[in-house]
């Protein structure tokens, strides 16, 4: 049950307005039990199963024929026989609908179970009870008349088929002096509208009175059954207090939901629950007269169903405007309930129908003025609340809905990447082919600041300086510099040690084209470009290098010929160099145009005389080392590669190629440990941002694939998925410490 | 290693007009679901119990007429062909799927609606029904009343629940806010088994005998408001899940509970109330959640509280059930009072 959760909520104190509003409802219900039921013991809140106690004599003879039929048409039934306790249901309907304390149990259970004990015997019921009531109807007058104490089993009103005039007569009178009880009842803001109502009823009535008697008698049941009018109207209140607790949610789902609609629907009382069944306004009317009370048991039941949801809302301010909202509405649909009620029973209390139809007919036409003014001023409150409170709610719940939208978190990463590069790439336009590193550390400190040296690239000292600069540093000295070719150059070359090729060569593209004398560049461009497989861009590249060295060539090189005239460049201009020094240059730039034909054989000669002249330098090592590795001698690679990262610990590309010859010599764990290497080196380069975040843009995606090949053949299925992720921390986690004396 | 199982596609069957309340898996067979349903959302009129069969295609195999809308179902783990269910006038009725149109037993000792019944994997011959009358009853399908009747709270139970461990141990919450554990080896003053005998017509109206409420092991304000569901995690002993009406799912440590399970920093996201949790009988981490919001959620739990893995957002009403397949991982069915029942891989 929990209204209560909607109205108690987690945070509504005790001055809550629909609390405040229940309160009413119970005071109102406080004079119906002194009218009805004031014999009953105690309250009939902490008794499921409430049955009228001490009937007077007559009274309970008729209540015991009456129920006896019932029960008998009911079967073997165990419990006593519910007596159409409408005490407790309107108790209930008041806790139900009012902040009952959590601790005494809502009741509406109780009334929940009713509508079977009601509808079960339904057929022979009628009878029964049409049987029956002719001659109970003069008693239960008579004690009316005299605000008898005694409780009336069953407030039907369609049962006064005898009405006693001067009983009505009194009735209704005392009805319009004091403010009816559904007025007063509902907390309408407009006490004066009460007032004009009543003055309306008064006119009604007095017409009534000079009129026909049917038509008194049908007035007369009209008064004799405020209560289900109330009933009927606190179900569509519910309904609307549901709808008004889901109106601030905009979601398309919640608009086109069938159950909102179906209690909109009751809300509007477009439907009315009959029996056990839900049927629309216009069939209700010809159905039997007990929708009115019944839809007071549905209400208090479906309160549970809508509790749970409703109680969800649970902010205390929320339910606060969902009260002002929720007594707008019912207010409205009264009118209408009233009429639709009374010319329910009218209908088939009656004997003379056509009595009967004149009075429906009068009284549908007041219902409707009734309800037209009513209806405006309904939905005028209705909306200007529901305006409010949806501005407001919106407001409230904006930042815990965000996350419901998938697409901003990514538009905010768009929106971060592109002010990244603005920040990053000024003055930089032509090469945003090279996207730089977000956050790099360096761009803010002093480090990178110092001059530029000017490398010999090739020479082992300056190979070594700057080989020992991070990739970030040499990024953050191409940010401050951006018009600076050795800067270029020298982050291509680092690139290319780090074994990213791709930024490598964008490094180095973007070298040669603002400095295109720069040899060194060219050199490594072919190299790059050789490694990736992409020979004519190699053959470019030297040949740009052989033109710059001087030397004579055809234009232009027919792609078939190229390789020969290229070779035969560089052999011409080891021909016509001084014998005594070897060019390293030329035989570097001739093992790579034998390399990309995979003449190895010729290659390695080239890189070993080359090393003959540069001892210390590690990428020649690591050249000899690939090319040996690469005509099937790992074995022999090893070494080289060894002495590679002996000169240049940091050389990913020499781990990397140490990892490959030990996975293709089969030693596939020891294969492992250095491809790992490979990968944490390479990740030290990043920011750390990019570590974190996305690993995959600074490691190599070639290595981890590698490495995936590598531990499936180890049958390590576990770490194969750390590989698809690219989890460095996960993998080393699981791949456990290697053996300290393994290579 | 094994292939990747393709994912099914999402299956979905229609039971026009019957809004679903709640969704059991049979322990026996992998292909047989029970929904119970409520004609008119369960405000008024009959129900329904739908059994569906999942191949070839998910479909309604069989349905039992009740005169009450039903609010949950729980299959037998004793005989393969029963099952129980809850209605909202208060019975609890067995049905056996081999029959037709009559339930084989039917007990009627709630004063109101039942709102769960879950059946003891561990003493398999018994099991329980938690009811807006704030008792919880423990039953078996062989005796014509409840064994034991246990005043559990001072307002409606919406769901209680065996441990899957610890037998006789059982959790309920309310919407008194609290979450309760009670072992029923534990001593406590019943409530009557059968209904006080039937008074004579006329008499002092029938009140039930005021029975203090039985003493929890443990008691916990689990929630801010009602507390609408829990569910014993299937791996770990003694750790539950609570969902409520402030929108929270909450992971408990029974050994511990002054707080929250150190993993159970809240889960939160849904936006409305959560109707169901209900742990993977294959993951100790993996929790399916139903709400009001419409959608179904499957969360996992760490250390660092929850992450939400999926958000199923099918359903074109409140969502009321949720249940694992207990014989193929990962494969999560969900009913709502749209009036279907979707089946789908997590």
């Amino acid at each position: 049950m929990s209204l209560q959760a909607l109205v108690n909520g987690a945070d509504c104190g005790p001055s809550n307005a629909l609390q405040g509003l229940s309160k009413q409802f119970e005071r109102d219900r406080g004079v119906q039990q002194d009218l009805f039921g004031s014999g009953r013991a105690g309250s009939s809140r902490d008794t499921f199963r409430t049955q009228p106690a001490a009937l007077s004599p007559e009274q309970a003879q008729e209540a015991a024929r009456f129920f006896d039929e019932r029960s008998a048409s009911r079967g073997a039934a165990h419990a006593p026989p519910q007596p159409f306790d409408v005490h407790a249901l309107r108790d209930a309907l008041a806790s139900a609908a009012g902040p009952a304390t959590l601790h005494s149990p809502p009741p509406a259970a109780a009334i929940r179970s009713q509508p079977l004990a009601i509808q079960a015997p339904s057929a022979n019921w009628a009878t029964d009870f049409l049987s029956a009531g002719p001659s109970a109807a003069p008693v239960r007058g008579a004690l009316r008349s005299e605000h008898q104490l005694q409780p009336q089993p069953q407030p039907f009103a369609g049962v006064s088929a005898v009405p006693q005039r001067p009983y009505i007569h009194s009735q209704f009178q005392q009805r319009v002096l004091s403010p009816p009880l559904q007025f007063a009842a509902r907390p309408g803001p407009d006490k004066g509208k009460a007032r004009a109502d009543a003055d309306l009823w008064e006119r009604e009535f007095q017409t009534l009175v000079n009129g026909q008697q049917p038509q008194q008698r049908s007035q007369a049941c009209e008064t004799f059954n405020p209560e289900g009018a109330v009933d009927a109207d606190d179900l569509s209140r519910t309904a609307g207090l549901l709808l008004d607790a889901v109106q601030g949610d905009a979601s398309e789902k919640f608009k086109k939901s069938e159950f909102l609609g179906f209690m909109r629907q009751l809300r509007d009382r477009e439907l009315v629950v009959d029996g056990d069944a839900v049927v629309e306004r216009s069939q209700a009317q010809a159905q039997t007269p007990s929708a009115g009370v019944i839809g007071g048991t549905t209400i208090a039941s479906h309160a549970h169903v809508m509790s749970e949801f409703a109680g969800a809302e649970g902010v205390g301010d929320a339910a606060w405007r969902t009260a002002t909202a929720g007594s707008a509405t019912p207010r409205f649909a009264a009118g209408t309930a009233a009429a639709s009620n009374s010319t329910t029973t009218t209908h088939t209390g009656l004997t003379d129908a056509r009595a009967a139809t004149e009075s429906e007919v009068r009284q549908e036409l007041q219902g409707e003025e009734q309800s037209e003014v009513d209806r405006y001023f309904a939905q005028e409150n209705a909306e200007y609340t529901r305006y409010w409170s949806d501005a407001a709610r919106e407001q409230a719940t904006a930042p815990q809905r965000s996350w419901r939208d998938p697409l901003s978190a990514q538009w905010d990463q768009l929106q971060h990447d592109w002010e990244m590069l603005e920040a990053t790439a000024t003055g930089i336009r032509p090469v945003s082919a090279y996207s730089f590193q977000a956050d790099n550390p360096y761009l803010h400190g002093e480090t990178s600041r110092a001059a530029t040296r000017h490398h010999e690239l090739h020479l082992p000292s300056d190979f070594q300086a700057a080989n020992y600069a991070s990739v970030l540093e040499k990024e953050a000295m191409v940010q401050r510099e951006p018009r600076n070719a050795e800067a270029w150059y020298e982050l291509g070359v680092r690139q290319q040690e780090s074994e990213r090729e791709h930024k490598a060569i964008q490094a180095l593209s973007r070298a040669v084209e603002i400095e295109p004398d720069l040899l060194p560049a060219w050199m490594a461009l072919a190299v790059s470009h050789s490694n990736e497989g992409r020979r004519d861009e190699a053959y470019n590249a030297i040949e740009e290098w052989v033109r710059r060295r001087g030397a004579p060539l055809v234009q232009p090189l027919k792609s078939e010929e190229r390789h020969e005239r290229l070779v035969d460049a560089l052999i011409g201009i080891v021909r016509t160099g001084p014998a005594d020094r070897v060019d390293a240059d030329v035989q570097i730039a001739l093992a790579v145009l034998f390399h990309t034909t995979e003449d190895y054989a010729k290659a390695l000669d080239c890189f070993k005389t080359a090393l003959a002249v540069r001892p210390e330098d590690a990428l020649l090592y690591n050249r000899v080392g690939a090319t040996l590795a690469n005509s099937g001698r790992s074995e022999e690679a090893l070494a080289y590669y060894d002495r590679a990262l002996q000169l240049a610990p940091a050389y990913v590309r020499a781990e990397f190629n140490t990892g490959i010859a030990m996975i293709n010599m089969g030693r596939l764990e020891d294969g492992a440990r250095h491809l790992l290497d490979a990968l944490a080196l390479q990740e030290t380069d990043g920011t750390r941002h990019d570590a974190l975040g996305e690993p995959a843009a600074v490691t190599s995606g070639q290595m981890w694939d590698l490495l995936k090949s590598c531990v499936i053949r180890m049958n390590r299925m576990d770490l194969a998925s750390f590989c698809d992720k690219h989890d460095l921390e996960g993998f080393r986690a699981s791949f456990g410490p290697g053996d300290p004396m393994s290579v | 290693m094994q292939a990747a199982l393709p994912p099914p596609q999402l299956q979905v069957a229609r039971t026009p007009s019957w809004a679903h309340y709640s969704i059991k898996p049979s322990p026996f067979f992998d292909h047989a679901l029970a929904v119970a349903s409520s004609a008119n959302y369960g405000i008024i009129g009959n129900g329904r119990l739908h059994l569906l069969h999942t191949r070839p295609q998910l479909h309604v195999d069989k349905i039992f007429e009740t005169q009450d809308g039903l609010y949950d179902v729980a299959w037998s783990e004793l005989h393969e062909f029963q099952l129980a269910s809850a209605s909202g006038d208060g019975s609890v009725k067995l049905w056996d799927t081999n029959l037709k149109d009559l339930p084989i037993r039917a007990w009627h000792e709630h004063t109101r609606e039942t709102m769960s019944l879950d059946w003891s994997n561990l003493e398999k011959d018994r099991f329980l029904s938690s009811s807006w009358d704030g008792s919880i009853r423990v039953w078996t399908p062989d005796r014509p009343h409840s064994l034991t009747a246990l005043p559990a709270h001072a307002a409606c139970v919406y769901q209680a629940s065996w441990s899957p461990h610890t037998p006789a141990l059982l959790a309920s919450v309310s919407a008194d806010g609290t979450l309760k554990l009670f072992d029923l080896r534990s001593p406590f003053s019943a409530l009557p088994s059968t209904p006080a005998p039937p008074t004579p017509k006329n008499s002092a109206s029938w009140a039930p005998p005021p029975v203090p409420l039985a003493p929890p092991t443990m008691s916990v304000v689990a929630h801010a408001g009602e507390v609408l569901t829990l569910d014993w995690n299937k791996y770990r002993p003694m750790v539950l899940a609570t969902g409520g009406v402030d929108r929270a799912i909450k992971v408990w440590d029974a050994r511990n509970m002054s707080r929250p399970a150190e993993e159970g920093a809240p889960l939160l996201g849904h936006e409305y109330a959560v109707r169901r949790v209900a742990w993977s009988p294959h993951r100790a981490d993996l929790l399916a959640s139903a709400s009001y919001d419409m959608t179904a959620r499957v969360w996992q739990t760490g250390p660092n509280g929850g992450v939400l893995r999926m958000i199923h957002d099918q359903h074109t009403e409140f969502v009321a059930g949720c249940a694992w397949s207990l014989f193929e991982e990962g494969v999560l069915a969900t009913c709502a009072w749209d009036g279907r029942v979707h089946t789908f891989r997590v």
